[in-house]
């Protein structure tokens, strides 16, 4: 597929895709590899390894953008990685290929959901064996419970005779003063027998065979499930807390992103236009967010490896930050600021800006900055000079 | 009974239904086994149980006797369903 005619969406909605799309298959591989086992989704493990299965498309998509394979803003790349992680893990894929150290990842997961199945085997098998002893010790701690158990399975016997004469060589051979004994070992004669009837706790809580306590909280589990249910529940509640507590500050996390989309090395012309656009009403709605972001650009255009296109656009954005009636006062500030960037051609045109914008600001001119030229040889000493020229002139001045 | 490097074990009928039934629920109590493969006598799921066991085919949770077979939980590793469900 070429993945070069998919459309281009933001970032987020690219993540939140794989996202949903790696929960989906990690949730289908869960109930592939662990479907068979009763209250799956009631382990704790088998809930990391859905994590896990949900995490790795999100890193193999952040992973390929980083390598330049895809970009983080392609709706088809999202979808593809998505729903088909693990034949791209593994090679199969001809569309998208990950470099060999990633694929080599994959062959230790696998090992690890080995792990979890045998962690989980061992843990159903311990809980059963637990159940098992509960019902045994239930049943034979009451005379008339052990006796419909042993109708219920002599009616049920395929051999009647033989099974009554194990029963009976049973209590012939137990201490005639400890009845409680052999109703204990009848009852571990008995009770294995009755497990191949379908839904025999149901059957044996209709016969009174056992408690009402001990189906509900033993057979059926319902403490378990309503702890687990519980948990989830606790959960759920700090997950809408988190979200109640960031909401006010939206602005300020999705400024914070759109800065990172700025600057970010392989995004296409259509992300960074869109990171403009939504920068812009930010700045323009939200003072404080203004102040936040005018910092955070001209720190953006000091970064040592940011492209030039990329500076220009941080310097546009501010100078159309101040499109507003009360104007943008940290833009010079933070521009001066600026200038101490490592890059001599950064620093030009950071000069530029300072003087257009004195310019637009209807400023009188300052000739010794005026005719200043940042230079690749400059000391560091005149640089400073410079700059504290810079924030003399605009001192006590509006803009 | 552990199978040659290379060579498909030879498994008879009862164990191959054994085994299907595992690799459908992936952990099961022998119990559930019996009833799902119509099996009355514990001594053919104990047979078909201890044959799979032996050439380590199935991971086995608990005793396999005879009065205790029903009550033993039996599982599969997912990495190896591909394999088992050629043998099946």
């Amino acid at each position: 597929m070429d993945l070069g005619v998919s459309p281009d969406i933001d970032a987020v909605w690219c993540y939140g895709f794989v996202s949903v799309l790696g929960a989906w298959v990690g949730a289908r591989q869960i109930r592939g590899r662990l479907g068979g086992i009763k209250g799956i989704w009631f382990q704790r493990r088998a809930w990391f390894l859905f994590i896990a299965y949900t995490a790795v498309p999100i890193v193999l998509f952040w992973l390929l953008d980083r390598t330049g394979a895809v970009t983080d803003t392609s709706l088809f790349a999202a979808v593809l990685i998505g729903l088909g992680y693990e034949r791209i893990l593994s090679g199969q894929d001809d569309a998208l290929r990950v470099p060999g150290p990633v694929s080599s990842f994959w062959t230790p997961f696998l090992a690890y959901a080995d792990t979890v199945t045998r962690a989980v085997a061992d843990q159903t098998a311990r809980d059963q064996t637990r159940l098992d002893e509960e019902l045994i010790a239930t049943i034979a701690a009451k005379p008339e419970r052990y006796a419909a158990l042993e109708a219920l399975a002599l009616s049920r016997a395929l051999d009647r005779p033989a099974l009554q004469a194990r029963l009976d060589q049973i209590a012939a051979g137990a201490n005639p003063a400890d009845e409680a004994d052999a109703r204990d070992r009848k009852t571990r004669l008995l009770y294995p027998l009755l497990l191949v009837i379908p839904d025999i706790n149901d059957l044996m809580y209709r016969r009174g065979i056992i408690t009402g306590w001990v189906y509900w909280v033993w057979a059926r589990r319902v403490n378990r499930y309503s702890r687990s249910l519980g948990v989830v529940a606790i959960l759920l509640a700090a997950l809408v807390a988190g979200a109640w507590e960031l909401y006010p500050s939206r602005n300020v996390v999705a400024e914070t992103y759109y800065v990172w989309r700025l600057g970010k090395a392989n995004s296409t012309e259509l992300d960074r236009f869109r990171a403009r656009l939504h920068l812009v009403w930010l700045m323009q709605d939200d003072p404080s967010v203004r102040t936040r972001a005018t910092e955070d650009l001209a720190r953006l255009v000091r970064r040592p490896d940011l492209a030039m296109d990329r500076v220009e656009l941080a310097l546009q954005l501010l100078l159309e930050s101040r499109e507003v009636p009360d104007g943008n006062t940290e833009v010079p500030k933070q521009l001066v600021q600026a200038l101490r960037a490592g890059s001599v051609d950064v620093r030009d045109h950071v000069q530029q800006v300072l003087k257009s914008l004195a310019g637009l600001c209807k400023l009188p001119a300052d000739d010794a900055l005026w005719q200043w030229k940042p230079a690749e040889d400059e000391a560091t000493g005149q640089l400073e000079t410079r700059i504290q020229q810079w924030e003399a002139y605009w001192n006590g001045k509006t803009c | 009974m552990a199978t040659n490097p290379g060579q498909a074990p030879q498994l008879d009928e009862a164990a191959k239904l054994v085994l299907q039934i595992i690799l459908d629920n992936t952990i099961v109590r022998g119990a559930n086994i019996m009833s799902l493969a119509s099996i009355s006598d514990p001594k053919v799921l104990l047979k078909a149980a201890k044959e799979l066991a032996g050439q380590k085919l199935i991971e086995v949770n608990g005793e396999l006797t005879e009065e205790r077979v029903p009550l033993a939980t039996f599982s599969t590793l997912p990495s190896r369903k591909f394999y088992l469900r050629e043998l099946t």
